[in-house]
Order: structure tokens, then sequence, then C-alpha cells
């Protein structure tokens, strides 16, 4: 039970792990993707995101790669800005419904 | 020779003030310093010394399996990622930020422990570094610190997909849980709610 109550409070003082300090996220549909970068369709306008070896991918809920990205899909794209630019953490994406 | 022990009485209470002082002036108490190499070789062979010697010498007594890493894997997510973070890096807002820093777990200091070393820091903690003691007395208790230690040994190894399951785990506010719930159904085709930007502190 006080081991439940440590966890808890520090639960509650660090907020979820992994999470970014400042972070940006957002939710979209893939524009263009490259090995590199990440283009994003918000319902703001348009963004780009940066795509490092460190970059975390999950696609339908499985772990992913950058080459399992397509235009269309859905994405939630959780991003830190460094070195000037976007960097995204970690992309979930689901596979885009055929019409 | 009265005189000559209160005189090295009195350097060496000087020396131990005039210390206190320099790192005081150094940083403060701010955890954001670096600690010095000195003051972590010291911790550590602090650390080292406070373990009694019969936990040195201790094995796990559990033997590996597939359910017992799921079961440290399970354990460690919920109660020790917050800092150490699910892979082990210490990368984490708190681990980042800890004075000392959470160290990687996955790096020879920590893996060149013993399992008995391993297992009496998990019960017991380490004072003055954000380590708590969480042992608790009882069997199933020193069980899961067993799991866990076999857990550590497993984190150089962690796959992708164990990773995402411990995400799953990792404690979180009611506003993470219902942000989470949010991208899920935006995943599965629910029109977006917008995204607010992340300010965790």
């Amino acid at each position: 039970m006080k081991t439940r109550i440590i966890i808890s409070l520090l639960g509650v003082l660090a907020g979820p792990v992994g999470a970014h300090e400042g972070g940006h996220d957002v939710r979209g549909v893939v524009s263009a993707v490259s090995a590199q970068e990440l283009t994003v369709k918000t319902n703001k306008g348009s963004e780009r995101f940066a795509l490092t070896p460190e970059t975390e991918f999950v696609k339908d809920g499985s772990p992913a790669t950058a080459k399992d990205l397509e235009e269309s899909d859905r994405v939630v794209v959780h991003a830190k800005k460094k070195a000037g630019r976007m960097e995204a953490i970690k992309v979930q994406s689901a596979t885009a419904k055929k019409r | 020779m009265l005189l000559a022990v209160l005189a090295l009485v009195l350097a060496v209470v000087l020396g131990a003030v005039g210390a206190g002082m320099a790192l005081l002036l150094r940083g403060g108490i701010s955890a954001k310093v670096e600690p010095t190499h000195a003051e972590a070789v010291i911790a550590r062979k602090l650390r080292s010394l406070g373990i009694p010697g019969g936990y040195r010498r201790l094995s796990n007594p559990l033997s590996i399996s597939k359910e017992v890493i799921e079961a440290g894997r399970a354990h460690f997510a919920d109660h020790c990622a917050v800092c150490h973070a699910n892979d082990g890096s210490g990368q984490t807002q708190m681990g980042r930020n800890l004075y000392p820093r959470a160290p990687d777990l996955r790096l020879a200091q920590t893996q060149q422990l013993g399992d008995g070393e391993l297992f009496y820091i998990i019960e017991n903690g380490v004072r003055l570094t954000g380590m708590p003691g969480w042992g608790d007395g009882t069997e199933e208790g020193r069980r899961a610190s067993w799991h866990l230690v076999h857990f550590i040994r497993h984190l150089s190894r962690l796959t992708p997909r164990e990773k995402l399951e411990m995400e799953q785990i990792n404690p979180k506010s009611p506003e993470e849980w219902r942000e989470m719930q949010e991208d899920q159904e935006f995943l599965k085709g629910k029109e977006p709610a917008n995204r607010e930007d992340a300010h965790h502190h």
C-alpha cells in the first residue's frame, strides 16, 4: 500500500513516463514522408518534423519504422524542438482506410 | 600528544567544512549541477562499502524464464520507469534532474554489480539519492525484487514490442489517460479535436 502511495505521488509530480518537457504534439494526416522528414497536414495547416534514429514508430499498435508510413495515414506525432527544428520523438500511425 | 590529536581533529573538521563550503559555493543546493568525478567515485565507493558482504555473494535464487522477465518488466514499468525510463537509460524528466542523475542501468557500472548487490539496492534504496528502498519485508516483495534483478540484466536486449507494452503500464495522470484515449480514437478514424501541446513539468 505504502509503495502504491509513493508511486502515485511520483506519478503526479513527474507526469507520465517519457513525457517530453515543453513538447509539441499534433494529430493529422501524412502528406509526405522520407527517411529524414515527415510532413503532416493538420486542421491548422501543415507541419514538418525531422525524423532521427531515435524516433520511435508505432503503426496499428505494433512497432514500426519510417518506411511503414504512407501518405494519407493518420498520425499522432510527439515532437520536441531541438537545434532549431522540430524533432519527432514518437510517431503513432494507423493505416489509411481504403475508399 | 593530546595537543596533536586535537590539532588533527580540528584539521579534519576544518577540511570537511571547507569541502562543504566549496560544494555550496559551486552550486548551492541545486540539483542541476553535475556531480564532480571525485564525488561520484566516492559515492559509488561508499555505496559499495555500505552493502553487507553477505549480499555481494548472493546469486538470484529464481531461475530465469519468460514469465519471470514479464513479471519484472511489468513491475519495472509501473514502479521504476518514472525515473529510470522503460529502457533503463534514465532519460526521463525525473531521472535527468535527480542528484545524482538516475544511472543508465544498461552500462557496466550497474551490470557489473552482483545479483545480491542489485537486490540489496532495490530492497533498501541508497541514502542521499533519489533511490527509495522498496522492500516491504514480505516474501512476495522479495520475489518481486529478484524478478527486477533478472529484468535489469535483460534491459540491453529490450525489444520495441516490449517497450510498447511497458508504455501501456507506465503510470499516467488523468489528463494523460484522456489524451491517450483521444489519440487512439483519432487513429481509428474519429475527427480530431485539436491536440494541445504538452507542457509537462
